[in-house]
């Protein structure tokens, strides 16, 4: 079944501690007014711009072993190519923000708002994030009626374009899932309009089987720890 | 002189109107455009951009000077073209064609041209003809590419083909960077440079000018 979900600007908006992450400031910096304004300001921008919207689609593990060979591009062994198969469920997604955010950031480049662009192209960034962390919570949260014990269960999502995914399997990622329907269109390069979308899937099943070693062939030119850090999550959920 | 001390001082503020306000001042004062522009402008902003490496100041101070930079630029730029002010180098920058990401090329063109550099930004989803042309038509220096994916970042190695077809490759240097780029990347398509930042882009360019 594919849905297509409305997500509420609320959900996704971003601490503003990850935005000032996203340009190298930890939380220990204190920031001048003038910085803080900017930043209260792109958060304000925030709210009116982002038109955040899903697409979410269940699909079989067979048409998803399709979907992942994609162009035959991926790199050998591979977590993901480890992971799907202990699934019991899995959903192709697909969320973005919406144009106008983006068009809001070139217009702050191209009229010499960089500090303002940079702040909000930051905030952006995170609620795409956050948009795809909504419809994962949300596939749990209906999964949670096919299991006697949810708490054995984990989902996590993975995309083209990490852990050894190529990038190229968006062509059949988008085949099936039609994210056109929300507005993302992809590109011959594989590169989705609006900027800030993200897509993939979500693959539930136990949890033990999204830990991995971080030793495949891909992991080696990789500097993105955060599979390590979403492991560790599961785990202490 | 003062005025050259009170604009590089303002600049860093990132006091825009401050900036304009007092560029202006100089120019009425007679002062020479290229010495407003290297001892008030271009020094102010070196010193951001020590700031910014050595982390006393982050991105968002830094994107105010350069805004502050803007406005001074802005008063000076029709009368470097009229006394034919020379900047120390001129690059043709953009994102390659298929990309749309645009963040990180802003950031670099920012920082080159507060470093001195005059900037051709052509945007985002440049076709190769386009870079190369511009190339020619403004006599560059460099052409910089910028990328987002391992897929777009092959595009620069067509700019570099063309480059070479048009007989421009050697006297135009290419340099490039962006998220799945690297140094390994850059020789094997047979770029001049690779640069990791906005920073060191203007090193690495910084670099080249004086040397040739
Ligand atoms: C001319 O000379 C020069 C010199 C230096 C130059 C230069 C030119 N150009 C750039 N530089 C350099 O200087 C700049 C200033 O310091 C820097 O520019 P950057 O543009 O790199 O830096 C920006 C200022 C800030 N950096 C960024 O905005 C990118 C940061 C990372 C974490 C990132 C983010 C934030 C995002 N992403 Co995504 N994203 C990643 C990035 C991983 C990383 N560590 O970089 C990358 C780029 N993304 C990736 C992927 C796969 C994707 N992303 C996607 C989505 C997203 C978000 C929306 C969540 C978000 C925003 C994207 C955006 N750009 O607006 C998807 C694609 C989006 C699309 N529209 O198609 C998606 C395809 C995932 C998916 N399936 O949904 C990876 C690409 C891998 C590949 N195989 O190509 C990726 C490297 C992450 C990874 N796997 O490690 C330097 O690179």
């Amino acid at each position: 079944m594919t849905e297509i979900i409305r997500i509420k600007i609320e959900d996704i908006i971003p601490e503003q501690k990850e935005v000032l992450l996203n340009q190298g400031i930890t939380s220990d910096v204190v920031l001048e007014d003038k910085i803080q304004n900017i930043l209260d300001q792109a958060m304000k921008e925030f709210r009116s711009l982002a038109e955040p919207s899903g697409i979410i689609k269940d699909i079989p593990k067979e048409d998803f072993a399709r979907i992942y060979i994609g162009e035959g591009m991926n790199e050998g062994p591979t977590p993901v190519a480890d992971v799907y198969p202990g699934a019991d469920y899995l959903a192709l997604f697909a969320v973005t923000l919406g144009e106008r955010i983006s068009d809001r950031i070139n217009h702050c480049f191209k009229t010499n708002l960089f500090a303002e662009g940079c702040m909000l192209d930051a905030a952006a960034s995170a609620g795409a994030d956050h948009g795809a962390e909504i419809l994962q919570r949300r596939y749990e949260k209906q999964l949670s009626d096919k299991y006697d014990d949810i708490s054995k269960i984990g989902a996590l999502r993975y995309s083209p374009g990490y852990c050894g995914w190529h990038i190229s399997g968006q062509k059949k990622l988008f085949e099936s899932l039609e994210p056109e329907k929300i507005g993302i269109t992809l590109r011959e390069t594989y590169l989705m309009d609006p900027l800030k979308s993200v897509s993939g899937v979500i693959i539930a099943g136990p949890k033990e089987i999204h830990q991995f070693e971080n030793n495949y062939p891909c992991c080696e030119e990789c500097d993105d720890q955060s599979c390590l850090d979403r492991m560790q999550a599961l785990k202490n959920e | 002189m003062e005025i050259f001390n009170q604009i590089a001082e303002s600049l860093q503020k990132g006091d825009h109107e401050k900036v304009a306000i007092l560029t202006r001042k100089a120019l009425d004062d007679k002062i020479a455009v290229q010495q407003i522009l290297d001892d008030g402008l271009i020094a102010g902003m070196n010193v951001v951009g020590e700031d910014f490496k050595h982390h006393r100041i982050f991105l968002p101070s830094v994107l105010l000077a350069a805004r502050a930079m803007y406005a001074g630029m802005d008063l000076l730029k029709p009368l470097m073209i009229k006394e034919d002010v020379r900047t120390i180098g001129k690059v043709v920058i953009g994102t390659i064609k298929g990309d749309l990401h645009d963040i990180g090329k802003n950031l670099v063109g920012i920082m080159l041209k507060g470093a001195g550099f005059e900037v051709i930004d052509l945007g985002n989803d440049v076709p190769p003809e386009k870079f190369v042309q511009t190339a020619k038509d403004d006599n560059a220096d460099a052409i910089g590419l910028s990328a987002l994916l391992t897929t777009t970042m092959t595009g620069m190695k067509d700019v570099i083909d063309l480059m070479k077809s048009e007989d421009i490759y050697g006297k135009v240097k290419v340099i490039i960077g962006g998220a799945p780029v690297s140094r390994e990347f850059a020789e094997q398509i047979g770029a001049d440079f690779y640069a990791f930042d906005g920073m060191n882009a203007v090193e690495t360019l910084k670099a080249y000018v004086k040397d040739r």
